[in-house]
């Protein structure tokens, strides 16, 4: 595979999907709309989310070392291969735009005030071009350390605010009507564990390729334990208040006041999501140059990446004019709108691959008009 | 150019490397945003009345000069009427005073008089009056949970008169006196005097359905110095109670301690009972409550448990109380009082028809879909609510001595 | 401004499409430079203050009309 020689380890990758669906989550936890029961409603999510997971980990199992681009050349033909790849990456690249977006809106709206946006969204896709150009191996390391570190945050953050528990703010529990739960369920599972369906750029860089299903399933099983521990963590301190905040794990954070000396760590707690939020924007941007790359059938994808990003960021003006509608987004049309990309594709891509008994065996069979791998200067 | 011994490729890259660097530094220390100490006046307390006229807000702050904290001069920034700080510490506050038609624009037109960019985060205080409580307090609270500049652990007060001169008076031995208030509401509610309510604390409660605010009650009051001085100073004492976000009544201050009995918030404080012909006091080391709500046979019924150890602080009379009966004779007496503080907190609240206690919450957790019906009427339900009251008071200590050290003659 | 996006994209251009043509990667240069143009027309357009429309008020609606919707 001539366009990315790295090679990543499972434990990377195991936090590289961590930090990628954190990276999201953290701004906007899932679950809101079922209130208190928010945490029960991710617990669900979690199932629905391993069982769409389970589809696009078919897909690959099927076609190990293969991104979903040449996946989709190899099952549809050429030509309509060529059209899926570009639905697919579309949904890469749009979601890029939300997270650069989203995380542009909540520093300029809390800490940076009178910044102009641009300058924050500027900054943080400017280290995610030089890490999408130097290949998923570093933005794997980049996320072992960051995951690592944020994760020993957390849970200090947790401790630090376990004074303020008031664990009957969970209380009565269950009594959300069920579609609601359901939906919000849904929501969980959508946003952000199954968008890991974007890892189907990635999975042909893992080294041991048996790995994949254990190391995606424990990912997605320990970020949505994390989210649940989120959503509880903001229900038992914020109690009431919670479904007025935007932004509701900024405001927990800003209660921890420990003798008036260890107060004020928001803004630290902010900065590891921000980490978090250049991983997933990293990913993301990679996926989408590589996939368009191997579209085009380039020796390398690294002259795309700025380019890319200069479009994402565009875009990522133009998403959200204010934040009803970001809320509206969110929660209406978001769970519908992403799945057919997440479910529909990789599912309707393994049945005609099973249908057409397409199968590729350690790389024995390589489908014509593919040129030997070439050496490419890097960057 | 070379700027070290190294191959052109590393030279290329140190260059970029400064290059980036220097830019993160630049756009990093904020930006925009970027705020310099001398550059910006710290509000450390602020006070909310209405003016005469109809609909304005009148706000008084306290602004810290850093200059000043260092032990610089007693210049006192003039207010209209009232006169300046109390005057012969060194006060290290300015007061400022505007109106506005609502608190965001108050305090932006305080612009005109400091001299920079104003920050709240060092905010300790909002001290707002009884009269606009009375009228609605959401109005004022709604710019502190708007703004990121607030911290969530302000201090919210009510003065009895006007929150202005509050602000105007110093309360202790703070150099800055809205952080003295700040430390003097903490310290009441360790004696449960006053409810210590927080923004967020306020927040939670606005936010819940049927739980009212309550909030602490500050006035002043005159004091003579050591050199015989009348000085005017801050108390804080007794909490006002709210329905909806208008202040609708008090509790004084045994009726306090009774919500903080209830709320399982007492920490520590002085139970005074008489007793063999004169009074004694004790010294509550522990107390813990447990609410438990019950509805039966169509009625509300709210169990409060109370759990309370004493040592004896000192007694007034000269008899022997270290024996079991009299111990248990004090005990109570002791469990009576505590019963007359818990009812006439209730009794109050119940007229006033405020759930300040939260029992509405504790049903909505027990009994999740009564609750839907009960949750309208709470305002109504609220008053005929059944108190079963079970108080366990144990004296477990007397002090180092164990009689009086005093031999009837 | 439109100083500062054409100084800009005269650097991205000079960063990175240059490169592509000295190693004769014609290919690649085709796609990035297309890419690349794209952008800076919209950029250039949004400049002059031409109304984009915000795309997720069109997502969600598009959702709305084809979903009924159990949340809230």
């Amino acid at each position: 595979m001539a366009l990315e020689k790295g090679r990543i380890n499972s434990t990377g990758l195991i936090m590289l999907i961590f930090g990628f669906a954190v990276g999201s989550s953290a701004l906007a936890p899932s679950g809101r709309i079922a209130g208190a029961d928010a945490w029960i409603a991710i617990l669900i999510g979690i199932a629905e989310a391993l069982l769409i997971a389970a589809v696009f980990l078919l897909l690959t199992k099927r076609f190990p070392g293969k991104t979903l681009v040449e996946i989709s050349d190899i099952v549809y033909g050429p030509y309509l291969g060529k059209i899926i790849s570009v639905i697919f990456l579309w949904y890469l690249f749009h979601l890029g735009s939300l997270v650069l977006g989203n995380y542009t809106g909540y520093f300029s709206s809390l800490f940076l005030v009178r910044t102009p946006p641009i300058v924050l969204l500027a900054s943080i896709i400017l280290i995610c071009v030089s890490a999408a150009k130097k290949g998923i191996e570093v933005i794997t390391r980049c996320g072992v350390i960051i995951v690592s570190v944020g994760l020993f945050f957390y849970l200090l953050t947790t401790f630090f605010l376990s004074k303020y528990f008031e664990i009957k703010y969970l209380q009565p529990v269950l009594t959300t009507p069920a579609p609601q739960l359901l939906w919000a369920a849904h929501g969980a599972a959508t946003f952000p564990l199954a968008e890991t369906v974007a890892f189907l750029m990635v999975f042909p860089f893992l080294n041991n390729k048996r790995d994949t299903v254990p190391a995606t399933f424990t990912g997605i099983i320990f970020t949505g334990l994390v989210m649940t521990g989120v959503a509880v963590r903001n229900t038992v301190v914020l109690g009431p208040s919670e479904k007025a905040y935007i932004y509701p794990s900024f405001h927990a954070i800003t209660t921890i006041n420990i003798a008036e000396i260890i107060n004020r760590v928001e803004i630290v707690a902010s900065l590891f999501i921000l980490c978090m939020g250049f991983l997933k924007t990293a990913v993301l941007l990679y996926g989408v140059s590589l996939g368009t790359a191997q579209l085009c059938s380039l020796r390398s994808y690294r002259p795309l990446v700025v380019p890319v990003a200069v479009l994402m960021s565009i875009l990522a003006l133009y998403n959200f004019p204010n934040p009803v509608e970001f809320v509206r987004f969110v929660n209406n049309a978001y769970p519908v709108y992403a799945l057919p990309f997440q479910l529909v594709i990789p599912l309707l891509t393994l049945i005609i691959a099973v249908i057409r008994k397409t199968e590729q065996r350690d790389g024995n069979s390589e489908p014509k008009g593919r040129r030997p791998p070439t050496e490419s200067k890097r960057r | 150019m070379r700027l070290f011994p190294t191959t052109e490729k590393k030279n290329k890259k140190l260059c970029l490397l400064l290059m980036s660097l220097l830019i993160i530094v630049v756009l990093f220390s904020g930006c925009w945003d970027w705020m310099e100490l001398n550059d910006i006046t710290i509000i450390s307390g602020i006070g909310l009345d209405e003016t005469e006229e109809q609909g304005k807000i009148r706000l008084t702050v306290q602004v810290i000069r850093p200059d000043a904290l260092s032990g610089g001069g007693g210049d006192t920034g003039g207010t209209k009427g009232g006169g300046g700080l109390g005057g012969d510490e060194t006060q290290a506050v300015r007061l400022l005073t505007t109106t506005g038609e609502t608190v965001f624009q108050a305090i932006r037109n305080l612009g005109t008089q400091a001299s920079h960019r104003l920050f709240l985060s060092h905010t300790h205080v909002v001290v707002i009056s009884r009269e606009a409580a009375e009228k609605g307090i959401y109005r004022f609270i709604d710019f502190f949970a708007r703004d990121t500049e607030p911290r969530p652990n302000i201090r919210v007060l009510i003065a009895e008169r006007e929150a202005g001169e509050i602000m105007r008076h110093a309360s202790g031995v703070e150099s800055i006196p809205a952080l003295g208030l700040y430390r003097a509401v903490q310290t009441a509610a360790l004696n449960a005097l006053a409810p210590d309510i927080t923004l967020q604390d306020a927040k939670i409660r606005l936010a819940s359905e049927t739980t009212e605010l309550v909030a602490p009650l500050t006035k002043l009051y005159v004091e003579e110095g050591i050199d015989g001085e009348k000085k005017t100073r801050v108390d804080v004492a007794g909490t006002a109670v709210f329905r909806g976000d208008k202040m609708v009544g008090t509790l004084n201050k045994k009726e306090t301690r009774g919500l903080h009995w209830i709320l399982d918030k007492v920490k520590t404080g002085i139970i005074v009972i008489e007793h063999a012909g004169g009074k004694q006091s004790l010294e509550i080391v522990k107390a813990e409550s447990k609410i438990t709500p019950e509805i039966r046979d169509n009625e509300l019924v709210v169990k409060i448990k109370l759990d309370v150890n004493t040592i004896l602080g000192d007694q007034q009379c000269v008899k022997i109380l270290t024996e079991p009966d009299e111990i248990a004779l004090l005990e109570e007496k002791q469990t009576a009082e505590i019963r007359t503080e818990i009812t006439g907190a209730i009794k109050k609240a119940q007229e006033l028809k405020a759930d300040i206690f939260g029992f509405g919450d504790e049903f909505h957790r027990k009994y999740p879909e009564q609750w839907k019906k009960l949750e309208q009427h709470w305002v109504e339900l609220f008053p005929g609510i059944k108190i079963e009251l079970e108080i366990k008071s144990d004296i477990k200590g007397t002090g180092a001595i164990r009689e009086p050290v005093y031999r009837l003659r | 401004m439109v100083l500062l996006l054409i100084a800009l994209f005269i650097l991205i251009i000079l960063l990175e499409i240059v490169p592509l043509v000295k190693d004769r990667q014609w290919k690649e240069l085709a796609v990035a430079s297309v890419l690349l143009a794209a952008g800076f027309i919209l950029s250039v357009l949004i400049m002059y203050d031409i109304d984009f429309p915000f795309l997720a008020p069109v997502i969600s609606n598009i959702m709305e009309k084809w979903v009924a919707l159990p949340g809230s």
